[in-house]
Formats: structure tokens, sequence, C-alpha cells
């Protein structure tokens, strides 16, 4: 076969930038901690009352001697629960572990402008953990269609400062 | 002769074609490339300013506040929803009065219903949209909402007297809160 | 003598298919312009926000699967009938996949467009990727089934074409058209296999009532089997053009007829098992059956920049046969008032831009920022909407004159047309990738939440909805003189025995140069199986090992 000696060169220069690429996603797996969802439980989605799911909210657990925080959300045609009547409040510089996961129809939840951002799957359990390094507010969005009103669904999420932090709001 | 003249018009069309079909675009993302650059480079730690202005402070009316607190004759929001289904946006009021006074002497209307997309839906005296009697202390309206809007303000006003010229009206103007939107499984 | 006189059968199938993929077009392309008001809010008296996803449902359905399956179907027919010099074998086999298609595609617009009826029970706003469990009324998924069941019929009807011819010429080899005809219909069976275990095996049965729940994350995996290939079904047409046309349109031969095999082999082999990388922000896939499917899909990325290479190599020889000279000037000496050109040179050029955002999109854990969010639509108004649509409305200005034996009318008009297209594109897809990076979900009516705003990197959000809804209407504008110069000329062009130069030299590094294990289309469909159990056949097992129903959810009506 007739390769040209330029078209060799390009090939090579590919399969470089290719390595490249993948090098890049696998630093940010390792050195950044940038981790994706991957396969955490199955639920039903019709019975979510006997599960934490039945009672979401914000809760404290302890982890290696560290308070951390849980946070279970069922996204309903068209909220998040938590989230859209009342925040998501969860304390600065903390390690939060959500739950999410639907009983009814596929929706997303996305805190805006971050990469916090995961399908909501009826008989699926996403799980991820972050740490909120700021104190400040965020939107959640909806990035999945989801019905007719997809578009009003929307959230919050507070983050506070540990001193301000109200475990009075933590379910059990 | 006349293939020159045409030549030549070609060539100036796709003279102005070049300049604005590509110069434009090549623009935009010049100007792009800049400020995401110049955006990592020279404001990478961007303070955390403006970010609490950005919802209005005006505290809209949501399930369990009161509507005519200052009267003695106050109210209760205690439904307030808009349900949606393929079919259809309905928005739903439930009112409770607070205290019992003379019942049968007091009327709640809902006068008109400001929507999303400022559109208006005007009451009128012989459908739903009147709040009467409220003898069991409860009522209850339904409102078909144009599909897709959503209602941000109420004008509701309260009657009060039996006889004509003794009515004693309030016109109260009620932001709403964001309504809860739920799918309707009926 | 062209295309039309000698093979009348042929090109009358051909413009069948071309009537109806012109069609959708315009429908999806109307529809796409009411949206890029409606999302911006420049303008909301089209329809209400619920009657939006119908149009979206609508624009997705039209135009990715209908505007592109028929438009192939005709470029196809015209590929091989040319290359192997035969007419269909059996016209009636050939017109019932044609009409199958049609009657297909019939259902499903009705059941979309049902749901602007008021009070309609007819319905199918689940956007073209019909996730349940919304679920559709059962004839838009009857109709899609229909669809597919013919465009298998369709490529069976290349194969009988190119056995037949192979029992002539048995020491030939398959001419370049062809090959590229055949292995991207052998990857389109691979990866059909998704589709059709969807929806004749899950949706239509759940549709009509047989079962009542049905397991989301099953049919959304099998969807995306099928889904992330089905962009390369897209794609492979316009290569087809870029390798085998555009080096013609350019004044210049193919560059090399091996590397053209090559890039087609391997996305026969990789096309499928990439299908996870859509996948990434989904609960119940192991991160391992990730990071294999991102690892496959950048591989993808190397046929692409060969690609890439041999289409610039091809142009630049053409340049300097019509004189270009220098390292650069060269690109001054292209054909630049030529519409079919310039359509698919701005559609290479798109591609390469819209190339660099999907790397974003393919890198794991870089994409959680931008997962369905605009940015990911910005991404495909580049590629298919660019790169494939644009492709096909250029060598339609070539290829309408060939088919229906009339000059090409309005050359003026359809010059403006291409540059329309890659203004109003640019303008567009811009703002949508920034508005991505601020978080705006794609796929809403009404992207402006009540409790909290967007804050973009730079610019503000006013700024680029006014972008989108410009460049919006700019390619609106654009299509229209797209659809006026083809029915003008359809109806009224000069008639002329040879209206347009259709000969098509042969490449500079020839088929001899080529290695015959390339053509071997056993060995290659065969390693594509065994790359997609690879990927797929565990992942599929534990979802259905509980049961393919279960855990399993109740329909919600669309």
């Amino acid at each position: 076969m007739h390769i040209h000696k330029f078209e060799q060169f390009w090939i090579k220069l590919s399969f470089v930038l290719i390595a490249f690429f993948i090098a890049t996603v696998v630093y940010g797996f390792v050195a950044m901690d940038l981790k994706v969802i991957g396969d955490h439980a199955t639920i039903d989605p019709q019975n979510l009352e006997d599960t934490p799911f039945g009672n979401p909210g914000v809760r404290e657990v302890t982890r290696n001697g560290q308070t951390e925080y849980e946070v279970y959300v069922q996204t309903i045609q068209f909220a998040f629960n938590p989230g859209t009547a009342q925040p998501i409040e969860v304390p600065v510089d903390t390690r939060v572990t959500f739950y999410v996961t639907s009983p009814d129809v596929l929706h997303g939840f996305d805190v805006a402008g971050t990469n916090l951002n995961t399908m909501a799957i009826p008989g699926q359990v996403a799980k991820f953990t972050t740490i909120f390094p700021e104190v400040r507010e965020y939107g959640i969005v909806c990035n999945e269609y989801c019905g007719p009103a997809h578009h009003v669904m929307e959230g919050k999420i507070k983050v506070v400062p540990k001193s301000e932090f109200d475990i009075s709001n933590l379910v059990e | 002769m006349n293939e020159e003249q045409s030549n030549s018009s070609t060539k100036r069309l796709v003279k102005i074609l070049v300049i604005v079909g590509i110069g434009i675009p090549v623009l935009v993302e010049l100007m792009t490339l800049f400020n995401l650059i110049n955006v990592q480079i020279f404001e990478d730690e961007e303070d955390v300013n403006g970010q609490d202005s950005n919802v209005a402070d005006v505290r809209g009316f949501g399930e369990g506040d009161t509507l005519f607190a200052d009267q003695e004759t106050a109210v209760l929001i205690d439904q307030l929803r808009v349900k949606v289904s393929t079919q259809e946006w309905r928005f739903v009021l439930g009112l409770t009065s607070v205290d019992s006074i003379s019942q049968d002497k007091l009327q709640i209307q809902v006068d008109s219903l400001i929507l999303q997309s400022d559109k208006v839906l005007m009451s009128n005296d012989s459908n739903i949209w009147k709040f009467q009697q409220l003898v069991p202390a409860q009522a209850y309206g339904e409102w078909i909402l144009p599909n897709g809007d959503i209602p941000t303000k109420l004008f509701i006003s309260m009657y009060q007297g039996a006889a004509a010229d003794s009515t004693y009206q309030i016109s109260q103007e009620v932001p709403l809160e964001k309504i809860p939107v739920r799918y309707n499984q009926e | 003598m062209t295309f039309l006189h000698k093979y009348p059968k042929a090109a009358k199938v051909a413009k069948a298919n071309f009537i109806v993929a012109f069609i959708a077009l315009a429908i999806g392309g109307l529809f796409g312009f009411v949206q890029a008001l409606h999302r911006t809010n420049v303008f909301r008296g089209f329809i209400n926000s619920g009657e939006y996803y119908t149009l979206l449902t609508g624009h997705g359905v039209l135009l990715a699967l209908i505007f592109t399956t028929f438009f192939i179907a005709g470029l196809f027919v015209w590929g091989v009938t040319r290359s192997l010099d035969r007419e269909p074998e059996n016209l009636t086999f050939t017109w019932s996949w044609f009409w199958l298609m049609t009657i297909g595609l019939v259902m499903a617009t009705v059941a979309i467009l049902g749901g602007l009826v008021p009070d309609s029970s007819i319905r199918a706003a689940v956007l073209y990727t019909f996730y349940p469990p919304l679920q559709a009324h059962p004839m838009f998924y009857i109709g899609l089934a229909l669809v597919l069941i013919g465009s298998w019929m369709a490529g069976a009807d290349w194969f009988w074409s190119y056995r037949k011819w192979r029992a002539d010429n048995p020491n030939e080899r398959i001419p370049i058209l062809t090959f590229m005809t055949l292995f991207t219909m052998l990857m389109w069976y691979v990866c059909t296999i998704g589709l059709a275990l969807e929806v004749v095996g899950l949706l239509i049965p759940w549709s009509l009532g047989w079962v009542t729940e049905i397991e989301p994350l099953l049919p959304r995996t099998l969807f995306w089997f099928f889904g992330h290939a089905v962009v390369y079904f897209w794609l492979l047409p316009a290569y087809y053009v870029w390798y085998a046309i555009l080096p013609k349109l350019s004044g210049g031969r193919l560059f090399s007829d091996s590397m053209t095999r090559i890039v087609f082999v391997i996305f026969l082999l990789l096309s499928t098992p990439v299908g996870y990388h859509h996948q990434y922000a989904d609960a119940g896939i192991s991160v391992g059956f990730k990071f294999y499917a991102m690892a496959t899909t950048l591989l993808l990325l190397l046929p692409s920049l060969i690609t890439l290479f041999t289409v610039v190599a091809s142009m630049e020889h053409g340049a300097r046969q019509r004189g270009g000279k220098g390292y650069l000037k060269w690109i001054g000496k292209l054909p630049w008032d030529s519409p079919a050109f310039v359509g698919c040179a701005f559609a290479g050029i798109m591609f390469a831009a819209g190339g660099f955002s999907g790397m974003i999109n393919a890198s794991m854990n870089i994409n959680l920022l931008i997962h369905n969010t605009i940015w990911v639509p910005g991404h495909f108004h580049l590629t298919v909407g660019t790169a494939v649509a644009l492709t096909f409305m250029a060598i339609t200005y070539w290829l309408l004159p060939q088919l229906t034996g009339r000059k090409l009318k309005h050359k003026t008009l359809a010059l403006i047309q291409p540059y329309a297209w890659f203004l109003g594109m640019t303008l567009m897809s811009n703002a949508m990738h920034r508005a991505g990076l601020a978080g705006v979900p794609r796929r809403t009516a009404e992207p402006e939440y009540m409790g909290f705003d967007f804050e973009p990197i730079f610019g503000t959000m006013a700024e680029m909805k006014w972008q989108i809804a410009i460049g919006g209407t700019i390619l609106t504008i654009s299509l229209i003189l797209f659809l006026w110069v083809v029915v003008a000329s359809w109806l009224a062009g000069e008639k002329s025995d040879k209206p347009v130069d259709d000969h098509i030299p042969e490449p500079l590094s020839g088929v001899e140069h080529t290695p015959a294990i390339l053509d071997n289309m056993k060995l290659w469909f065969t390693l594509a199986l065994v790359l997609v159990v690879l990927a797929y056949a565990f992942p599929l097992w534990e979802m259905v090992a509980d049961g393919i129903f279960s855990p399993g959810a109740l329909p919600r009506p669309s």
C-alpha cells in the first residue's frame, strides 16, 4: 500500500493527539478526583416509600470520624424533592454525597454551571460526592425533557457557613 | 462582452460573500477565543458579587400565607398549585377562613389573574371564579390556563355586608411566589 | 448523456427519495425557526410552551431521521447504479422499500403533529430519542419501525446489485462509490440491531398495552447502541461526497483510494461500541464500560483526521491544477463561485469545529460540565446540521441536474445559500456552546428560571439569545433559498443532454495500490460484531438478568 510521507506523519500526529486526550481524562480521574457516575444500585421506582427516598432530605452521617452529609433527592414531574419547595441546605467545605432517583420518568439533575450533573433514571440510584468550596447559592436545572412542564422544573442548593448550618432541617 | 460582464459581477458577489460570510464568522470566533483566554488569565477568581441580587426581593404569596392579614376576616391560602397533564394546564386555588366570623356576609372573588406571558384572565360573575359564602370556611376554585402558562399575580376582592348599599369592599394585589407545578395524575 | 438518460429507472427512484427528503427538510426547518424564536423569547406567538415539545420532536424526527435517511437512499441509488453500471435489479422490490419507508414516515409524522390538535389522544411529544416511560401513541413507534425495515430492504437492494455485478466481474475491485455504500450499510445493519430490539421488542408491545411496565435504562441503552452509530450513518454519506465528488468539484482528483477504504473500514468497526458516551451521566453502567466507550470514541478521531488530510490534499491538488501556487495562496484558486464546492468546503470546515467540541463531549469527566446543556445541540448543529445537511444541499446542486436532465436555475441565489448557512450557523452555534458552558439546558421551551440566573463566563445571556435568534433566522433564509433553487430548477430548469459536468476522474493513488483485504466484507463485519459484543454483552446482560421489564416504571403520556 502506498501512503504518502506527509500522510504518514499526519497519522502519527493523530495518534499522539488521541493519546493526549485520553491522558487528560485519566489525569482528571486520578489527580483531580473528577469521577463519573457508575453502577451503584437499582431500586423499585414504584415503591420508594420504604427506602431512604421515602423521606428525602439531608442526613448527617459519620464516616471515618468525620461528619459528612447525605442528600436523598427524588425528582418528580416537575420538581426536585427536596430542592424546589425548599432549597437543599448544606455546609461549606464538607463532604456531601447525593443520591438521586426518579419515581416517574427520566429527569436531569444539573447544578448549573458546575460539573455536578447526573441523569435521574427510574429504577437506578445515581450517587456522587462533592465538596462545595464556597458559600453561595446554586440553581438546579432539570436538563432532561420530562413532560409538558419540563421548563419550570428547577431547584436550589444553598451552601452556608458551617456555623450557620441549621441541623434542625435534617431528616432522620 | 456579456459573458465578461457577468463574470466580473460574479467576482464582485463572491468578494462580498467572502467578506460577510467568512469574515463575520472568523471575527465572532476570534472574539470568543480572546474572551476565553482573557477570563482564564486575568480574572481567575471573580468576586462573588452580584450573585445575591439574582432574585427580586418582593416575596410572593404561597401556600400557608394569609390574605387580608390586616382585616378581621383574614383568609389562608391552603392550596396553590398548577396541575399539568398532556391536555391542559389547570390552576388550583384553595382558601380557608382563619377566624369564625359572621361568615354569611363574606364574599371573596378573584377578579383577575396575571399570567407569566402578561396575559390577563378576567373574572366574570357567572363562572367559578367567585368564592361565595365561606360557610364551611373553605373555598376552592380551578382555572384552565393557556397551555404552558402560569399565574404570577392575582387580584382578589373581599366584599362584606349583606345589603348592597352597605357593601364594604377591599381589594388586594397578590403577587405569587413560584407556584408548585405538578403532574396531574387523574 | 447524463444519469437520467442512461438510467431512467434509477433516476426516478432517486428523485422520489429526494422529494420526500426535501419536504421533510422544509417542515423540519420551519419548526427549527419557530423554536429558535420561542426559546430565546424573541417571539412566542406561534405556539405555546406546551406545544414546543411537539415541534421539537418534529424537528428532530423529520430532520435527523427522515431527511437524512431519504436523502441518503437517493444518493446511494445514484452511486450504486452509476458505479456498477446497472439499473436496480427488481423495480417492484425497489419501490416497495421506498413506499414502506414513506408510509412509516407518514405514520410517525401524523402521531407527532397530532400533538398540535387540542384534546387529541394521538400524541408523540417524546423527542427523537423517545425515552420511556414517556409514552407516545403506538403509531409513532410502528411508523419508525417501518422506516427502519424499509432502510434494511434498501441496503439489501444495493447488495443485490453488487452480487449480480460481482458475478459478471469476478476479478474487479469494488468500485469506490459502491464500496462506501456497502460499508455504510454494513454499519447500519450492526447498529440498528439495537433500535430494532428497542422499538419492536420493547416499545411497540408496551405502547399497545401488552405489557404495562418498562425498565427505563434498558431501552435507553439500546437506543444509544444505535444512537451514536446513526450519526455516522448520516456522516459517512457526507464523507462519500467529500471523497468521491468534492475533489472533482475543486478541479482535481481523489488523493488516495486506499485511505478512503481504510477510513470506511474503521467506521464500520468502531461506530457502534461507543454508545455509552451518551450515557456518561447515567447510573447503572459501570465506569469501566464507559471508559472502553471513551477510548473507542477517541480512536474514531483517527478516520476523521485522515479524512481531513485526504480531503484537503485533494482540494489542494485541484487548486494547483487550476494554477494555484504557494503554501496557502492556492486556497484563493479554489472555485469559490461554485455553490456545490462552497457548500461542501464550508461543511468540512464546520465539521472540524464540531469535531473539537465533540472531543469535549467524548471526554467522560469533562463532559459532565456540558452534558445535556445547549452546548450539545450547538455541537450537533455543526456536525449533522452543517457537515451533513449542508453537504447534502450543496451536492444537490450537482446531482439534481443529472437526475432531472435540467440545468440549475438561479445560480446567484444558490451561491449565496452556503455562505448564508455558514454565517447563520456560526452565530447560532457559537452562542449555544457558550450558553451551554453556563449550564443552560437543551430541550426546553423557556430556559429562564425564577430562583436563579445563569452566570456566563463572559458576555451576557441576553446577547447570546439574540445571537441564537439571528443565527436561526439567517439559517431559515438560507434554507428558503435552497428550496427555491431546487423547486425552480426541477420544474423550469433548461433541459439539456449534459446539464452538468458529471465526470469523476480516477484517484491519484488508485485502487491498484489498495490491499485486497480491505474489500473483505465478511471479515470486517464479523470483527465489528465482536467489538459490539465486547462492549455490550455484559452490561445488557446485567440489565435483563433481573427481568426484562424490571425494575419497572409505569408509562406516562407525553
